[in-house]
């Protein structure tokens, strides 16, 4: 319905129009430092959003300096037939190399270990010498192996294969060894195969005996052999902090434990987790306000006093309230803890995968179930007031949603079973109810999750 | 940490954040929700909102509090609402912002008046006598060309803040916030019939001091 103008409401009208007052300097301050209070959380939690793009940042240059370090060292070295080996095994694993020569009963031993990094072999020699033969053979047998030594302390106990294994060797041709000075030329040779075995099998054949030297056999146990796949269980926390909902931001807690299944660079994790957050129910609540209560007479009997001769009355009174005529709204918010059920399932890809630790992304959907809720700050009491309708501003939280998840991981390992994930992530919410009115939007969020796993091959 | 920045924040004004109010109160961008939440997440951002606002709204609580020291509370009041619901605006266009922060203004500066009077108060029936003739519009029109240029909109406001609660709120939402008798009933809380003639007396009573006031000032001339 449209107004009639009113000469006066429209003198009025445009003779204000625009008017203005500056506030004195004491309410802004005063507004100011009420403010201060209320963007203090909030700002504490973007400096916590601030602060997560560094971690990943640091967490990245770390992982890319310890990776490039790793593969310098590697290609320091020359490869030997033993590391290329390794290499066709996929696996760069220590190998181990006991070296073991049978001659006769054994007068005295001589066992060498020599420990080495990545690319270099560890050796375990039991030498035994026939004390029936000649004795010198047995000096310049034990004479060899110190050179040897001698060889891992100028190379600081990091020997390569080649620097102990002659290449002739170790390539299966036959050779005469003649690595010690005072061999005398008379002496018989020793007789020397040189079968390579790895992982129990054969490499090359028995055909190549009938070499002078010391080393009989060399067994080549290979790199400790993975599996390809990989099953692991573990524990993970993941917070997370909401955007874009009914009450702005939002803090989310997650938890719970997942199972994962690896096959090469692929895995795929699911689980079942919980995650918890808090939510505002907001009620705008129309009601009359209490003024008091009188006593209000229902009925009244009289008795004839006999004695005094007058009546005396009996009054029947009840309580009633009075309420005040004029309605206001209140506005009460009721604090509720939601508990959710999450299942999800994420598939996973690493760019990098090391011994130590691989890098990759995860990306998946996550079905929320509602499992319970929880009234935390009390259910709405309006006293003595008189209600007369309650009406929901914002709706509680829905029973069932869907999200994506998108993230970076990184795993480390602390030993070959046992390793910790760090993953930042972001999610989308497809239907959740967190999202504000107006449909401009769903809600968003960004998290770190951080697990705990076991793994068995 | 935090709060070394923030007392940064508060003792080096102003501070080289990103105030993404500026963007959003210079006229609503596309995205300016997610502005305005972002924005009013720093401290200057809220300090610039305020400055902007603080005086078209205290000027407009003054008008339905009748004065100052009751409109800067209500303006406290309204400007933490609207901090702590800035996320829940939802832009329409140019202008839009101001408009809700003025609806939610009304909206404290009624809880205000009705804390402070009740309706017997607010409502007050006692001046009823007083009014002869609603129906004065074309009196008023030359009345009101007389008026033109001789009254300072200082002394219109006090004008206003002279009238009793009732009126004065009735004549403000009525007139300034082009509210219906049905929709000032409803957030009253009384008769459309109130409202109706809690504006014709309020009408009646402005053209009286208006009157007062042009015949003060043809004496002084």
């Amino acid at each position: 319905m449209k107004k009639e103008p009113h000469p006066i409401d429209e003198f009025f009208r445009e003779a204000l129009d625009g008017y203005q007052i500056a506030p004195s300097e004491e309410a802004k301050k005063a507004f100011l430092k009420y403010a201060e209070g209320i963007l203090k959380n909030s700002i504490s939690i973007k400096w916590w959003i601030l602060l997560l793009p560094f971690a990943v940042l640091i967490v990245s240059i770390g992982a890319f300096l310890y990776l490039k370090n790793v593969r310098a060292t590697g290609n320091d070295k020359p490869e030997t037939y033993a590391q290329k080996e390794l290499t066709k095994t996929k696996n760069n694993e220590v190998a181990n190399l006991p070296i073991l020569e049978e001659f006769s009963s054994s007068v005295h031993k001589k066992e060498v270990k020599q420990l080495t990094t990545k690319g270099y072999f560890k050796i375990s020699m039991p030498i035994q010498t026939n004390a029936g033969s000649d004795k010198k053979s047995s000096e310049n047998d034990i004479r060899m192996v110190m050179n040897l030594l001698t060889e891992e302390k100028q190379a600081k106990s990091i020997i390569p294969a080649s620097s102990i294994l002659p290449e002739e060797i170790i390539s299966g041709q036959d050779r005469v060894f003649k690595p010690v000075q005072n061999q005398a030329p008379d002496k018989p040779p020793t007789e020397i195969t040189d079968t390579i075995i790895k992982n129990g099998v054969k490499i090359s054949g028995p055909d190549t005996s009938s070499v002078t030297g010391l080393i009989h056999n060399i067994v080549l146990p290979g790199p400790k052999a993975t599996h390809e796949w990989r099953i692991g269980t573990g524990f993970y926390f993941s917070p997370e902090l909401m955007f874009h909902t009914i009450e702005n931001t939002k803090f989310v807690t997650n938890f719970g434990l997942e199972g994962q299944f690896c096959f090469g660079r692929y895995s795929i994790r699911t689980g079942a987790g919980i995650s918890i957050s808090k939510g505002t129910n907001q009620l705008l609540v129309e009601y009359n306000d209490y003024l008091g209560s009188y006593m209000k007479l229902d009925s009244m009997t009289f008795t004839w006093d006999e004695r005094h001769y007058y009546l005396l009355p009996t009054y029947f009174l009840s309580s009633k309230d009075v309420f005040d005529s004029l309605m206001k709204l209140d506005d009460a918010k009721i604090i509720k803890r939601y508990t959710y059920l999450q299942i999800p399932i994420i598939l996973g890809y690493n760019f990098i995968q090391k011994e130590k630790m691989s890098f990759g992304f995860r990306v998946g959907p996550i079905l929320s179930v509602l499992l319970k809720e929880k009234t935390l700050s009390g259910t709405y009491d309006p006293g003595k007031k008189q209600v007369i309708s309650i009406n929901e501003i914002t709706p509680e939280q829905v029973n069932l949603n869907w999200q994506i998840m998108a993230g970076l991981n990184a795993t480390f390992r602390l030993s070959p079973h046992i390793g910790i994930e760090v993953e930042p992530f972001g999610k989308y919410y497809f239907n959740s109810v967190h999202e504000p009115s107006g449909g401009s939007g769903k809600p968003w969020s960004i998290g770190l999750r951080a697990a705990f796993f076991i793994s068995f091959e | 940490m935090a709060s070394f920045f923030l007392n940064n924040l508060i003792t080096k004004q102003p501070f080289d954040f990103p105030v993404f109010i500026n963007k959003e109160v210079a006229g609503m961008s596309k995205d300016g929700r997610s502005g305005l939440i972002s924005g009013v997440d720093s401290y200057s951002s809220a300090a610039s909102l305020y400055d902007r606002y603080a005086p078209t709204l205290l000027g407009l609580c003054k008008r339905y509090c009748g004065n100052i020291a009751d409109a800067e509370d209500v303006l406290h009041d309204g400007f933490i609402k609207i901090l702590q619901n800035l996320g829940r605006f939802t832009p329409r266009g140019n202008g839009s912002l101001e408009g809700w922060m003025k609806r939610i203004m009304v909206n404290t500066a009624l809880n205000h008046i009705r804390s402070k009077v009740r309706e017997k108060n607010l409502f007050d029936h006692s001046t009823l006598h007083e009014v002869c003739n609603t129906d004065m519009s074309e009196e008023d029109d030359l009345f009101l060309k007389e008026m033109t240029g001789k009254i300072t909109r200082e002394e219109l406001m006090s004008i206003i803040c002279a009238l009793p609660p009732g009126y004065r709120t009735v004549f403000n939402l009525y007139v300034f916030e082009c509210y219906t008798h049905k929709e000032i009933a409803e957030a009253l809380g009384c008769s459309e019939n109130t409202s109706k003639s809690q504006l014709s007396k309020a009408r009646s009573l402005l053209r009286k001091q208006l009157n007062h006031v042009l015949n003060k000032t043809t004496v002084d001339q």
